[in-house]
């Protein structure tokens, strides 16, 4: 679960080397290998996305003196 | 990110003996790595996550496993196929497996390391190399 902006732009950074690594096996890999290897990734990447969406959804209250 | 290097005796000793769902699950990730062992293609096994970790009850196992360039899945078993197919891996050996093959580069091989040296709070997590 992401708590602070410094866990909210490593997140990001992840699934963008996540994106990156997938872009890269789409190249590499031929479609049958493609298809069955990247379905572990894409599940991460999705879960990593919903985390975010979850941090952004919410504001916690600010404390004033 | 340096993943630490362990036989499959020293991880058995060191991970797998503790509680009853560590033997579970390593016994799975023996059957796991034998499996890989099969194809003669295997350069590179990692364990990462919660079994790498010092949590008595883990969930799952989850692995990183890097496969020579020329290794397809094609004319595998269904057995050997079932590591490479992620919801029958997930089913039968409760295993998370992230494959790739050494075609697509090392540097697209270390930054995937580096995503599975963090846990989702982006603490520094175990990363173990398994040798036979």
């Amino acid at each position: 679960m992401i708590q602070n902006a410094e866990q909210l732009h490593q997140a990001e950074a992840d699934i963008q080397k996540l994106w990156s690594f997938l872009e890269h096996a789409r190249h590499t890999h031929a479609s049958a290998d493609y298809e069955q290897l990247s379905k572990p990734y894409l599940l991460q990447i999705q879960d990593r996305q919903q985390e975010i969406l979850d941090y952004l959804a919410t504001k916690p209250e600010t404390l004033h003196a | 990110m340096i993943a630490e290097v362990v036989s499959l005796e020293a991880l058995r000793e060191r991970l797998g003996k503790s509680t009853p769902r560590r033997q579970f699950l390593f016994k799975r990730f023996q059957m796991i790595f034998d499996l890989l062992h099969e194809t003669r293609k295997v350069k590179h096994v990692y364990l990462f996550g919660s079994v790498a970790a010092a949590i008595p009850s883990p969930n799952d196992l989850d692995l990183l496993v890097i496969m020579a360039a020329d290794f397809t899945i094609k004319g595998l078993t269904q057995k050997v196929l079932s590591v490479f197919t992620h919801y029958a891996c997930r089913i039968r050996y409760n295993a998370d497996v992230f494959w790739v093959t050494e075609g697509i580069g090392e540097k697209q091989i270390k930054a995937v390391l580096d995503v599975f040296s963090r846990n989702r709070m982006q603490e520094p997590q175990p990363l173990l190399e398994v040798m036979r």
